[in-house]
């Protein structure tokens, strides 16, 4: 479905397919109905497809290619054609995700490192919506131990509630408020129980902007395993929040020991 | 696990300290900003339109 905002930049959803057919065959055609100067792949499952769809056409316009995390570039056959052929620029948004690309063979003239940005001021005026501290049973006299991330394995909550359980008990007033959404927000919300940590630690989906979110906490925790950048942790210092997070991937190129607190990765 | 819980505890414990990194952490988030990221992106979008024509 093609929707126009304001009546200027056309836009299309596409579903990406774990074995690419359609997708690419779809995005082809559409690409040559807008004759776009360039295109941009802002993920993995994005650069396969748009490097598809673009063998499909005769004058394909350049790809670009960003790249988002810090993890290694997956094998296969997708992975090592995609990334040494048809590709005119990478963007890794960390010199971590840019090791990755160097691992697979992309030149450093191949690539520019864009660190991934946020509206700073947004967030640094921002006050917060005060009526979700009601709604998540807050009072003014606890200490609100805040972590925004996506609920997957390489986040770490299950550290971080492990961690939750013994500060709840050395410290009465602390609370722990996990914002996210994903695959084991099921396994969060089971280990909170299993860790009797319900009243303690609110477990919520990312309804309202991260903006009238984060003026809410005391501190923010970020117990990744790998991170490409996050630009959560970002959002966090705009914030005016001090920061924890683990030493891993781009993060010590945004938080440093003089501006926050980085531990070891477990 | 323990070294996160002891950070999490010295900011409980020591609000000032808190307040320090916050206020040095507000400063490094400026140079994250948006603009900043748009404008590189741009630069490349132009190189690479000029390496074509």
């Amino acid at each position: 479905m093609i929707h126009e905002i304001s009546g200027r930049i056309p836009q299309a959803t596409f579903a990406f397919e774990s074995i690419p057919t359609v997708t690419p065959i779809r995005m082809s055609h559409l690409l040559s109905q807008w004759k776009p100067d360039i295109l941009h792949a802002q993920t993995s499952k994005a650069h396969t497809h748009l490097w598809i769809a673009r063998k499909l056409l005769n004058n394909a316009p350049p790809l670009i290619v960003s790249r988002r995390v810090a993890f290694p570039v997956s094998g296969g056959i997708w992975g090592y054609l995609k990334y040494r052929k048809g590709i005119a620029h990478y963007i890794p948004i960390s010199q971590a995700a840019a090791r990755t690309l160097r691992e697979v063979g992309v030149s450093k003239e191949m690539m520019t490192v864009v660190p991934s940005g946020i509206d700073v001021d947004v967030f640094r005026q921002s006050r917060g919506d005060q009526r979700l501290l009601k709604q998540w049973g807050m009072e003014p006299e606890h200490f609100v131990i805040g972590s925004v991330a996506a609920f997957e394995k390489e986040k770490g909550h299950a550290v971080l509630l492990r961690a939750a359980q013994r500060i709840v008990s050395e410290c009465q007033g602390c609370r722990f408020v996990l914002i996210g959404e994903g695959r084991l927000r099921t396994e969060v919300d089971n280990a909170v129980t299993d860790l009797a940590l319900n009243g303690k630690v609110v477990v919520e989906s990312m309804r309202v902007p991260l903006e009238r979110i984060l003026p809410l906490f005391d501190c923010f925790v970020l117990p990744s395993r790998d991170e490409g950048l996050s630009t959560a942790l970002i959002a966090a210092l705009a914030s005016g929040l001090p920061v924890i997070a683990s030493n891993v991937g781009g993060v010590p190129e945004v938080l440093t020991h003089e501006c926050g607190i980085l531990v070891q990765r477990y | 696990m323990r070294y996160t819980r002891a950070a999490i505890l010295k900011l409980v414990r020591d609000r000032d300290f808190g307040k320090r990194l916050a206020e040095m952490g507000s400063r490094r988030a400026k140079e994250f900003d948006i603009g900043r990221t748009v404008k590189k992106t741009f630069e490349i979008y132009k190189q690479v339109l000029k390496e074509r024509f």
